[in-house]
């Protein structure tokens, strides 16, 4: 008992040569059908080149253009002189000429020999599995499509929408239930000269003429019929990319197709000269007798088809340049903004610092200078502090910084008075934390030795810029993850928000707060806020501070009980 | 994409031989201070960024050069250059990068300007005037190279391979694998 391999292939022809060979040498007859549109000169010196193998034997040429019947068509005839001339087959192996037998033929005949009732036949009801990258699934075997999508392909789409339209339907024969899956399978003698002996064949093959791509559908659907063990899979390794084209295998692919154990693969590049020699000439190499594996090259097809399409979020470079609202992930990882704490607490950043153990930055955003931590020049991926190339693109000084630092969290000081041109873009960032107390702008102003005029008009200019910044935080658009505390309302109870913060940056950060940021001394601050008013400049966002009250708040023991230590 | 290659050190530190193949001493390069933004009449991205950026044009970064190069083509005589290799008619010929958040494959040419030679070539090419926007770029250079030329700095990545590029997000493999 043996396995024959039915071979389609239409270029290339000196690798299919060398596949044929291989074949043969293993003991597997081999039918070849060359398409027809291979010119006569070529086909008969490709025939002449063979001759002198035995068992190579060649069938009836159809022309097969992709999608057609024509290939169905091949496939039947030269299976059918398969089986009539070579009785010893129990297996009939479609593969194509860029097909390369990836382990030795011995052991796929053995692999075979101790399944002799199964078909390999990858089959999935259209109804259940979206097979299909874009394009039809059920339709295609309910409409007709006489017009070659390659070649008319405005006729085509034009026909298609016309028998839309009408609502017209084919009726499917027999009440076939149609199945879909890759073209290349495995059959035995049983099944497959049931298919093509069928008294209704020629019903069949009527309908099937006229479904789209019938050679991913035929045998699928037939073999359901007859088959007592279909193993839905193939035994053809093949991979598919993001837009349904096969992927190619080249030379640099040769560990990762002898690590996959899989008997078959395609498409084989026809210059990968090493995969060739590799696979074809040594049987020594021989690899262990496993089920086919392909689980590694699954994943790292998968991985290039998520990258080509998803792609890494928070990355922008020369061949990545997601339309806004379109990145996938506006930054690299998350990252915090604090709004008014350096104003509010006198030892903020290293305190944050200390108690998160994150990378926490002044005012990244301020007018002089990027502020880095510990006054660095630059800073990952050589990130320089001038002002000017960071203002000349803001966003993508963000998403250079977190994209950067990677693993380390970043956290940066944010005001009103730095750049604002960043707003919109931390505020659609999910991975943004941003905190804000507002009002804490007004915590400089009050401790500066300005004249009040000046104070003035500054407090109005800032308050007027924070109030814009907080209604693109509140915005519906935001993804950001915002907290908002007026000035009164955060003064009133620190330690409650400060832990929400912490417990949010670090996991892992197991104590309760121990060490609290001193706060700067706010007596008189309510008192200043009543002069601004009593200019005429209504300070509003920081909530309601009553004109005594000063520093006490900062000084009171805190609270809750967990916090007393 | 042009990364600029540059050495350790000053540049006149070690001389360059002839034949010798340049990333011996210029193997340093900026790995993430790059910025982008889209051509709008051409459709092509306009990279600037770099060491080049970072030390002559860290006070007016717009007039920091160009490094969106697309110098693989496989030509038709319809298609023209624009600007040298940086963008090409017709333009979809530009559309070397993905909108929709996935990643073209991508490639990245390194550039050794940056040997000893590099102080006279400035020199010389200031003199012919040959260059774009009235040789700004090398007006720049000859000043700031004069007194210090270091193009180094604590945070410059040495070059390994195209892998340690892809990782650092310079390039990409898009739908290869």
């Amino acid at each position: 008992m043996s396995v024959g391999i039915v071979m389609l292939v239409h270029t290339a022809l000196d690798c299919a040569e060398q596949a044929a060979r291989h074949w043969a040498a293993g003991g597997c007859p081999v039918v070849i059908h060359v398409d027809k549109s291979v010119e006569r000169a070529t086909y008969n010196n490709f025939v002449a080149v063979l001759a002198d193998v035995p068992n190579v034997e060649f069938s009836a040429r159809h022309r097969c253009e992709w999608g057609t019947w024509g290939i169905v068509a091949a496939s039947q005839a030269a299976s059918e002189q398969m089986l009539t001339n070579f009785s010893f087959v129990r297996h009939v192996y479609l593969a194509s000429g860029s097909c390369l037998p990836l382990r030795p033929v011995e052991e796929l005949i053995e692999y075979l020999e101790e399944r002799p009732r199964t078909d390999f036949i990858e089959s999935a009801t259209t109804a259940d599995v979206p097979l299909t990258v874009g394009g039809l699934d059920h339709e295609r075997f309910v409409l007709r499509f006489p017009f070659s999508w390659k070649k008319n392909r405005f006729f085509f789409d034009k026909y298609v929408q016309l028998q839309r339209f009408l609502r017209l339907k084919r009726r499917i024969p027999n009440g076939l239930v149609p199945h879909m899956g890759s073209q290349w399978w495995c059959l035995t003698r049983q099944t497959l000269s049931a298919i093509l002996q069928d008294p209704d064949r020629d019903d069949y093959d009527r309908y099937f003429k006229q479904v789209w791509i019938p050679d991913e559908s035929y045998f699928q659907t037939l073999a359901r019929q007859y088959s007592t063990n279909i193993e839905s899979r193939s035994l053809t390794l093949s991979k598919f990319d993001f837009q349904g084209k096969p992927h190619i295998f080249y030379d640099d692919h040769l560990q990762l197709l002898r690590r996959s154990d899989c008997f078959v693969a395609r498409k084989i590049w026809p210059h990968a000269n090493r995969l060739y020699d590799a696979f074809l000439t040594d049987t020594a190499g021989a690899m262990k007798r496993t089920e086919p594996n392909p689980g590694k090259i699954d994943r790292i097809f998968a991985k290039a088809v998520e990258r080509r399409t998803r792609g890494r979020p928070g990355l922008y470079m020369q061949s990545r340049f997601p339309n806004e609202d379109w990145e996938n992930g506006v930054t690299a990882a998350p990252y915090s903004v604090f709004h008014g704490f350096a104003e509010l607490f006198e030892n903020f950043e290293p305190w944050l610092a200390k108690a998160t153990g994150s990378r926490v930055h002044g005012h990244l955003f301020a007018k002089d200078r990027v502020h880095y931590a510990a006054g660095h020049q630059t800073i990952h991926g050589a990130l320089s502090d001038s002002a000017e190339a960071r203002d000349y693109n803001a966003g993508a000084f963000l998403t250079n910084l977190i994209w950067n630092t990677c693993g380390e969290r970043q956290c940066f000081q944010f005001g009103p008075d730095d750049n604002q041109g960043i707003n919109w873009r931390i505020s659609k960032d999910h991975n943004a934390q941003v905190s804000v107390i507002s009002g804490a702008w007004a915590v400089p102003l009050f401790k500066s030795n300005l004249n009040f005029m000046d104070i003035r008009k500054e407090a109005a200019e800032l308050q007027k810029i924070e109030n814009d910044y907080l209604k693109i935080l509140r915005s519906p658009f935001s993804k950001a993850r915002v907290r908002i505390w007026s000035m009164a309302e955060f003064i009133e109870a620190p330690m409650e928000p400060l832990q929400g913060i912490l417990d949010e940056i670090g996991p892992t950060q197991l104590h309760r707060l121990s060490e609290v940021p001193k706060m700067v001394d706010l007596s008189g601050f309510g008192q200043f806020l009543q002069n601004l008013k009593n200019q005429g400049m209504h300070p509003h966002l920081m909530g309601d501070f009553p004109v005594e009250r000063g520093g006490d708040a900062p000084n009171a023991p805190p609270r809750k009980p967990y916090l007393v230590q | 994409m042009l990364l600029d290659m540059y050495p350790k050190g000053r540049l006149d530190e070690t001389p360059y031989q002839p034949g010798q193949n340049p990333l011996e001493i210029a193997n340093w390069f900026d790995s993430g201070n790059y910025t982008m933004s889209r051509n709008k009449r051409f459709g092509n991205l306009w990279i600037q960024g770099g060491p080049r950026a970072r030390m002559f044009f860290g006070d007016k970064p717009e007039k920091a050069p160009a490094l969106n190069k697309i110098p693989l083509v496989k030509w038709d005589r319809k298609y023209a250059y624009v600007s040298s290799t940086h963008m090409l008619l017709p333009r979809g010929l530009n559309q070397v990068y993905d909108e929709w958040g996935g990643e073209k494959a991508s490639g990245v040419l390194l550039h050794t300007k940056f040997l000893d030679t590099f102080t006279a070539k400035a020199a010389e090419e200031l003199g012919r005037g040959q260059h774009y926007a009235a040789s700004v770029e090398y007006k720049a250079y000859a000043d700031s190279m004069k007194d210090d030329p270091e193009l180094w700095c604590k945070w410059s990545e040495k070059y390994i391979n195209w892998r340690q590029l892809e990782i650092l997000g310079l390039m990409s493999k898009g739908n290869w694998a």
